[in-house]
């Protein structure tokens, strides 16, 4: 298996190095950024399999960030981890609020524990990337519903998407 | 103009007439007031005022018609044509009547009526009566004199009265205003007034008769004012002591106390009267047309100015004005109805000026007896209205700013919580990280693995704390949801399950599955979670070696949710126990910032119910009655 590629994401310094020294004892090639610009450096110069990412950061949101690190790095799996106080306890609520203001593969909330963790990144990359080119051209045009209608189209939006 | 050598005198020019007609009289139906108090003081019994509005067959006509003494023409020379004239001055020291004014000058109202007056009028015993016509437009010259406007008159029969009648006849034509339904209303209004509404005048009676309306036709009443909402009334007994009761809206029908006041007034034998006070500006239904002020009548007929809106003649005003707003009466708010009589009371008389009552000692008393008694209403509106509306808004008050000092709380919280959540989140990865490390090295140990799980439990525990924190944090205290009262006690309790353990305590949550209410939830927790947290404060301090427990119930009764939290502690001492719910009564307000004071006061905002019940060295049970649907 080869070895994975993660880029994390978080404000928190402490936070930042605690969980890329978890991932990286699990086996994963882990690269971090404390800043959202950062973090769209590293991913114009490398490619990563998995993003984690928190939601509330200063300079950028997490929504935005995801939707920028997705316009060049169509195929990568976003987990969000998010710090976020929430009314609601059960963390399957939160979830389902995340999910209504950013489209990621997982979520958790903080804290969380380093298997959990581990687990919940093992269990993104495991699934088969998405083979919908619908979805794929989709997450490149920053979730914008183009009218992509055939095969074709998909293939000039990606085209115009390389452009760029 | 000079007469002699050396003295100069005024002479008024005829339009000196028109001036005061038209000018001086505010309404077309102050002017007939003014006829028609003319009429009282020529000592008539009944006033007739028959009024033809104008139509497009007929020119309108208003004829006042009283039975009064009448003039022959001596008389009428030297009162009716002498403007500003008045012998009733004179009439005040042995009229039968006490006349309503003395400025000589009411006639001249007729000028505001129409262009055209006939006057009719005969004296008892006379064949012949008198017939004046005047032409107002004559006095609209500035140049003549006034008394070179000269008015026809004759002497005949006049076939409307009697020999044995008396009584006088004004009859104006060419009217200035069209008098439609709403002036004829305001007319009958503006009479009433002069009546008293609770002792009808024996000896005077007015009837307005307007040609074709029966509906605002008929003799004039003042009715009584209604729906007040504090009345005082007082009547001065015979011998010399006040009655005096009280009732009105705010009171129970039956709650009306009648008390009788030894003071001396004998002088005011026979008065009557009444205070009406509404908390509100009234309704024109509930004034019956009145404006607020305290009128005084006699015999049923109004003493002017008394009670008008520019005298202040109890101070009540003036007394406003000195404790800068701070007085209980509003005066537009208070009416005064105060029934004197000429037979009872010769020595309350109206001063010349008539700004008041001669300065007699049965003027000062009836000032004083009337100021006692607004005392006494000043006194029920502070002790009936005004103080428990105090203490109800001090109470909403304290709501309000329990639910301001919640918020903020909240605020600071939330962000605490937050700010707790990332270092916790550092110290969860980095144990995990030592260990997963220390297994890659190949070092594994009992005592590695329990610390591990040790970090863990404790930051479950921290992040229970932080979400509990949260939880509150982010609720409201106003709105009620409907929701799940169980899970909601069952989620707070939980939050104390470890800490009961830890500190040796047996912990019973007793439940039911499930019990729908429209509750504030948020409320509900922040008053559980200070019962609970006292409970464990309390039994902390137990120096015995007794089992200690917490036990928290909850059941649907009814329309009511109950919620109990009892302990086995040592009880709450009897003397603290009456001000266990006031402010400061307790230290333990603890970190929340709810104390019970709090807890009393957020629960009755929801229309619910504290109360406990306690044993020396037993334990306390604290109750909680919420409504289901809150």
């Amino acid at each position: 298996m080869p070895t994975d590629r993660v880029l994390v994401v978080d404000d928190e310094p402490r936070v930042l190095s605690s969980m890329c020294r978890c991932l990286r004892l699990a086996g994963f090639r882990v690269l971090s950024a404390g800043l959202a610009r950062d973090a769209l450096t590293l991913c114009d110069a490398h490619s990563f399999d998995v993003v984690i990412l928190d939601l509330i950061m200063p300079g950028m949101d997490g929504v935005e960030l995801l939707a920028r690190i997705r316009k060049v790095q169509p195929l990568v799996r976003s987990v969000v981890l998010s710090g976020k106080i929430d009314e609601d306890l059960a963390e399957r609520d939160i979830a389902r609020k995340l999910r209504e203001s950013v489209e990621a593969d997982a979520y958790l909330s903080k804290p969380v524990s380093g298997t959990r963790l581990v687990e919940t990144v093992r269990g993104v990359i495991v699934k088969d990337p998405p083979g919908d080119w619908k979805a794929i051209a989709k997450r490149m045009s920053n979730g914008k519903d183009l009218k992509i209608k055939t095969a074709k189209d998909a293939a000039k939006e990606l085209k115009k998407f390389r452009k760029k | 103009m000079t007469e002699g050598n050396d003295k100069l005198r005024f002479e008024a020019s005829a339009y000196l007439q028109t001036l005061i007609g038209r000018e001086l009289f505010r309404s077309e139906e102050l002017a007939i007031v003014e006829l028609v108090k003319n009429a009282y003081d020529s000592g008539a019994q009944r006033v007739v005022i028959a009024v033809r509005p104008q139509s497009l067959k007929e020119p309108g006509e208003i004829e006042i018609r009283d039975d009064g003494e009448g003039m022959a023409l001596a008389r009428f020379q030297r009162v009716f044509m002498f403007a500003g004239y008045s012998d009733r001055l004179r009439q005040v020291e042995d009229a039968a009547r006490i006349p309503t004014g003395e400025k000589g000058i009411g006639r001249f109202a007729a000028d505001r009526l129409g262009r055209r007056l006939i006057v009719l009028t005969k004296v008892k015993g006379a064949s012949t009566g008198l017939r004046v016509e005047i032409d107002w437009s004559l006095f609209k010259s500035r140049q003549k004199k006034f008394s070179d406007v000269t008015v026809p008159y004759v002497q005949e029969a006049l076939p409307t009265f009697g020999r044995a009648d008396s009584g006088t006849i004004l009859r104006i034509t060419q009217l200035r205003e069209q008098w439609d339904r709403e002036q004829l209303v305001s007319l009958r209004r503006a009479l009433a007034q002069l009546l008293d509404p609770y002792q009808r005048p024996t000896d005077f009676e007015i009837d307005l008769q307007v040609a074709g309306s029966p509906a605002l036709s008929g003799p004039i009443r003042q009715a009584p004012l209604s729906g007040s909402d504090i009345e005082v009334g007082f009547a001065v007994t015979e011998d010399g002591k006040l009655r005096r009761w009280r009732r009105g809206r705010i009171y129970e029908a039956d709650s009306g106390r009648e008390e009788i006041l030894a003071v001396d007034a004998s002088p005011l034998a026979g008065l009557e009267g009444r205070f009406f006070y509404f908390l509100k500006r009234p309704t024109k239904e509930q004034s019956r047309g009145l404006l607020a002020g305290v009128r005084v009548y006699r015999d049923g007929f109004r003493i002017e100015p008394l009670g008008s809106q520019r005298t202040d003649w109890l101070g009540i005003s003036e007394k406003r004005a000195k404790r800068h707003g701070h007085a209980h009466i509003v005066p537009s708010r208070l009416f005064g109805f105060v029934s004197i009589s000429r037979r009872q009371h010769p020595d309350l008389k109206d001063t010349t000026s008539r700004e008041a009552l001669i300065d007699t000692a049965a003027a000062r008393s009836l000032v004083s007896v009337l100021q006692k008694q607004l005392t006494f209403l000043e006194n029920s509106i502070l002790t009936d209205v005004d103080q428990p509306r105090w203490t109800q808004s001090r109470a909403r008050k304290a709501v309000e700013l329990e639910r301001a000092r919640f918020q903020s709380l909240s605020v600071m919280s939330f962000g605490l919580a937050h700010e707790l959540r990332q270092p916790l989140q550092s110290i969860r990865f980095e144990a995990e990280n030592i260990t997963t490390r220390l297994g890659q090295l190949g070092v594994a140990d009992p005592d590695i693995d329990e610390a591990q799980r040790n970090i863990d439990a404790d930051i479950e525990r921290i992040e229970k704390n932080i979400q509990l924190i949260a939880s509150i944090s982010s609720g409201s205290l106003e709105t009620s949801d409907e929701l799940d009262l169980a899970s909601v006690v069952r989620d707070q309790c939980s939050f104390f399950a470890t800490r009961c353990a830890t500190q040796g305590i047996d912990f019973q949550v007793d439940v039911p599955p499930a019990l729908q209410a429209t509750v504030n939830g948020t409320l509900v927790g922040m008053v559980l979670i200070n019962l609970i947290k006292n409970a464990i404060d309390e039994l902390i301090a137990l120096q015995d070696g007794r089992r200690r427990r917490i036990c928290v119930v909850l059941r649907g009764e009814g329309p009511k949710c109950r919620l109990e939290v009892s302990d086995n502690g040592a009880g709450i001492p009897e003397e603290i126990r009456p001000k266990i719910f006031r402010k400061f009564a307790t230290k333990k307000t603890g970190g929340m910032g709810v104390g019970l004071y709090n807890c009393k006061l957020l629960v009755r905002s929801h229309a619910g119910e504290i109360f406990f019940e306690t044993q020396t060295g037993e334990g306390t049970t604290f109750v909680v009655e919420l409504p289901k649907i809150g």
